[in-house]
């Protein structure tokens, strides 16, 4: 969905918390792939040339033991603020 | 979103490029499209190669999202033609 909106001309960012920021550890979209879809790197790839925008919850990650070297370039580190601003600046807002 | 040329039309087309898709899934066709199109000028053709059967719906919607035509689809062998002219 994000890489679609993204084709279609419309702003994306995808914000990651809690076990959701395992996603964007250095090597981890390696692993991923789902039936029926395209590799998770590939569209992680995608998203990032098309212009989409990469948060971190860095309460989240520092919980887990990582740090922000851990994480693929172009992921930017937050807090809570930074993703109410962005949830409440926004269009539309889809949670899975 | 409905074509917009008849079929047999589009069989008379050649478009300025093609982009094969085939074998990709949901959302890849798509991208390929958007890329595709912005390496054509303004006016131009493109024909996007897809053995995915929802592309051709995503395709037209895309098409009237972002401002472009959607020209309609041909049969291919195992897949399908589809036809958009780049319109900004």
């Amino acid at each position: 969905m994000a890489c679609a909106a993204l084709a279609s001309d419309v702003e994306v960012v995808i914000g990651f918390q809690a076990d959701g920021v395992e996603l964007v550890r250095s090597g981890v979209a390696n692993t991923i792939e789902a039936p029926g879809f395209p590799p998770f790197r590939k569209l992680l790839a995608d998203f990032q040339e098309l212009g989409g925008k990469l948060l971190v919850c860095g309460p989240c990650i520092k919980s887990r033991g990582i740090t922000t070297s851990d994480l693929i370039d172009g992921a930017e580190v937050v807090a809570a603020g930074r993703f109410v601003a962005e949830i409440t600046s926004s269009t539309n807002s889809l949670v899975y | 979103m409905p074509a917009t040329v008849t079929e047999s039309e589009l069989q008379a087309i050649t478009a300025d490029k093609v982009v094969d898709a085939r074998g990709s899934a949901c959302p890849g066709p798509l991208l390929e499209a958007k890329k595709g199109i912005g390496t054509v000028s303004v006016g131009s053709i493109l024909e996007i190669w897809s053995s995915d059967p929802v592309t051709k719906t995503d395709i037209g919607a895309w098409s009237a999202k972002v401002g472009h035509e959607f020209l309609g689809v041909l049969p291919g062998e195992g897949y399908e033609r589809i036809f958009v002219r780049r319109r900004k």
